[in-house]
């Protein structure tokens, strides 16, 4: 009852809960408050985010725990934007 | 091309926890985690690797100029106490490794000019300073490009054929070859 109840919740998740809850992980690895602060699609987890590469490895697993989701190599290579982190994570919910 | 990447250990350590669930999984080959396992110093052999690998990044980024993350395809071989090689589908890059207590540095192929700072936290200008000394020359620019790839230009015209800049905690090194 209880996972049904949440895979609910993640199946409708909006863009903008998908960007607050992906906010939330990459917090402790940020480097940039201001680019965090202004956190948007657009943003890069490297160039703007100034997230360390070895910690880039712990967004991903990070983001694996959060939404029950397994990211896969082809996956990870891309990962390197709020964009297509949310491409990803979104595309994994309405597979699982 | 010329690739380089350094670690500050004890900011690795603080950074990053390497015994975490799935942290050696995601990033290293099966043969790699044997390598660690293995070691006599697990932790310094996580971070050997990954600067054997970031060095390797450098240069295929340079070439291909596309980022991408995947690690696990860098295939990396433990030669001797510096030596390695960095495997990526058809290329095989030599890697030369420094490891002293505070920080660990990958080199691959030789040029003639490289600086490694140590225990400073070095700023830009301080770079671009020992660049016009070393050069002769007087206003030196790094700049890098879409892919994050640095190059050096003199008066805006480049002069740098492959330029590779390394910086973690209170490290930072400089490669480059002129054109």
């Amino acid at each position: 009852m209880d996972v049904l109840f949440l895979g609910d919740i993640t199946d409708n998740m909006t863009q903008e809960e998908l960007i607050t809850s992906l906010k939330k992980i990459v917090k402790p690895y940020i480097q940039d408050e201001e680019a965090f602060e202004n956190l948007s699609e657009e943003t890069d987890f490297i160039n703007d985010l100034k997230i360390n590469s070895a910690n880039l490895v712990d967004v991903i697993l990070d983001v694996e725990d959060e939404f029950d989701i397994e990211i896969d190599n082809d996956s990870m290579e891309k990962m390197l934007s709020v964009k297509a982190a949310i491409e990803i994570i979104e595309t994994k919910l309405a597979a699982s | 091309m010329i690739g380089n990447d350094i670690i500050d250990l004890s900011l690795a350590k603080t950074q990053s926890n390497w015994q975490r669930k799935g942290f050696l999984e995601k990033q290293f080959t099966l043969k790699e985690q044997k390598n660690i396992q293995e070691s006599e110093n697990p932790f310094e052999m996580v971070w050997r690797l990954w600067s054997m690998k970031e060095a390797a990044y450098k240069i295929v980024v340079q070439q291909q100029q596309r980022r991408f993350f995947a690690p696990q395809k860098f295939e990396c071989e433990i030669i001797s106490e510096t030596e390695g090689k960095v495997i990526l589908e058809n290329q095989i890059f030599d890697t030369v490794t420094t490891t002293s207590r505070k920080y660990i540095y990958t080199s691959i192929n030789k040029s003639e000019y490289q600086k490694v700072w140590k225990e400073e936290s070095i700023n830009k200008e301080a770079m671009l300073l020992w660049i016009e000394k070393t050069l002769e020359i007087s206003s030196a620019k790094i700049k890098k490009n879409a892919y994050g790839v640095p190059n050096i230009y003199n008066k805006s015209r480049r002069i740098s054929e492959s330029c590779t800049i390394t910086h973690h905690g209170d490290y930072s090194g400089i490669k480059f070859t002129l054109t």
